[in-house]
């Protein structure tokens, strides 16, 4: 059971990095920018587990298709799948420092944006007369690429503060 | 209950993923956004192909519902059919009335009837013409089967037809074939014939043939149909035949009529009134 603390922490988070997600277009490469909210909802799942992760995972990305006037339910589709399956790798026994704080976590982000950008861009390419997977094969492997190469930082800082907390 | 809510949290994992991909889908297929119109497409096909796959399963409130349609169609239809039928009789008859209308060498003038009776001893029907059309007094009134009566009532608007199903009719009628003349008048007592008499019964009557006015009453033009023999028989006691006959226009169906117009000869018409009164005061005396 998530404390009513790290929920408000979590929360707190999630609007910031909606608000973030939605200005990240001076880091965009190519126009292709990295998910941030894919990341945190992989986060969750990982630390809080699957239920609690799919259901941030929505609620995360019903707030951006909000705010950022998407189509409505595509992101909260996308990002509540992308963490049900991230939540297949949490593990009670593991600690933050192995379950973010590793390569592995970058597996899971990877795989999960992957997944994430096969949903998302699904609905995304539908009024064009864009090839799916040529589209995808462009924006959604390099978007996910980008979105891990991001989740980098998170893992050094998970791995940081074991280390921090080791000395 | 226990068991499904068991089930519920054991699964709840996927439980939850199921419902919101369910919220989601709802979501995006609701939302107003025209980008979205060949995924609602595709959802529409995919719940298509779905139920499609089912339809073998028997529904019963879809059955219920589907009868009670198809009872409501059969209803409708029912009502249209007989819409139909109605319209296609009326269409005949007016197709009829027309031909009859245009090769006829009278002058005739189409007439709807607004109301009659034919059960009464004296009957009448009411036309929707009158003395603003043309129409007088005397005038014959028929249709393309044949003579239904004479107008003896005028307004401006309408008219009145003293139909043959009256006591007062008394007609100069004959045989077609047999060229037998002889007097048509109601046969009140025994409902929708009409009597004819003063044919002598020496003189040869086929049993088959048909009743046209005679033309010797300035009433009535020669030759109008006035009916049919039904029987023929020797009256009782008397050297005449009784001839039942059955008039040719159905007096109960009877909606649209010509009036002819054609006014009897008033010299004539004075010389008839006069022997009918003779022929009342001779009844009278004896």
């Amino acid at each position: 059971m998530i404390s009513p603390v790290s929920l408000m922490r979590y929360a707190a988070v999630a609007l910031l990095l909606v608000l973030v997600q939605l200005n990240l277009g001076v880091v965009a490469v190519d126009e292709v920018t990295p998910d941030l909210l894919v990341i945190f909802a992989v986060y969750i799942a990982l630390r809080e587990g699957q239920f609690a992760g799919e259901i941030a995972g929505f609620i995360i990305g019903l707030l951006f298709d909000f705010i950022s006037s998407d189509i409505m339910g595509t992101n909260a589709l996308s990002k509540m799948i992308a963490a049900f399956v991230a939540g297949y790798f949490f593990n009670e026994q593991l600690t933050t420092h192995e379950a973010i704080g590793t390569f592995r976590f970058l597996g899971i982000v990877a795989l999960a944006a992957l997944v994430h950008n096969v949903i998302y861009y699904f609905f995304y390419v539908q009024p064009t007369d864009l090839s799916f997977w040529s589209f995808f094969g462009r924006a959604g492997v390099a978007s996910a690429l980008y979105t891990t190469v991001i989740a980098v930082f998170v893992m050094l800082v998970a791995a940081r503060k074991k280390t921090w907390s080791e000395i | 209950m226990y068991r499904i809510a068991d089930l519920i949290l054991r699964y709840k994992e996927y439980v939850t993923a199921l419902v919101l991909i369910v919220i989601s889908m709802i979501m995006i297929a609701t939302s107003s956004n025209t980008q979205l119109r060949s995924f609602r497409t595709i959802s529409v096909g995919i719940i298509a192909s779905v139920q499609s796959a089912f339809t073998w399963v028997p529904n019963p409130y879809a059955l219920q519902t589907e009868n009670r349609s198809l009872r409501q169609l059969v209803r409708d239809q029912s009502v249209e059919l007989m819409d139909l039928r109605e319209a296609g009789i009326k269409a005949e008859k007016l197709r009829a009335m027309l031909e009859f209308k245009e090769r006829s060498p009278m002058k005739l003038l189409a007439a709807e009837v607004r109301g009659k009776s034919v059960i009464q001893a004296r009957n009448f029907a009411v036309l929707n013409v009158g003395e603003k059309d043309g129409v007088r007094e005397g005038m014959p009134v028929i249709t393309e089967r044949g003579l239904v009566g004479r107008i003896v009532g005028l307004t401006p608007n309408n008219s009145i037809v003293q139909l043959l199903l009256n006591r007062d009719t008394r007609l100069s009628v004959m045989t077609l074939r047999g060229r037998n003349e002889g007097m048509l008048t109601w046969d009140y007592e025994g409902g929708r014939h009409m009597l004819l008499r003063q044919i002598e019964a020496v003189r040869p009557q086929l049993k088959v043939d048909t009743i046209v006015t005679s033309g010797y009453s300035e009433l009535y033009p020669a030759n109008l149909v006035v009916g049919t023999i039904r029987s023929i028989e020797q009256e009782e006691g008397t050297l005449f035949y009784r001839i039942v006959v059955a008039p040719a226009v159905d007096f109960a169906t009877l909606d649209e009529a010509f009036v002819v117009l054609q006014q009897p000869d008033p010299e004539r018409e004075r010389i008839r009134e006069t022997v009918d009164s003779l022929d009342d005061a001779g009844e009278g005396s004896r």
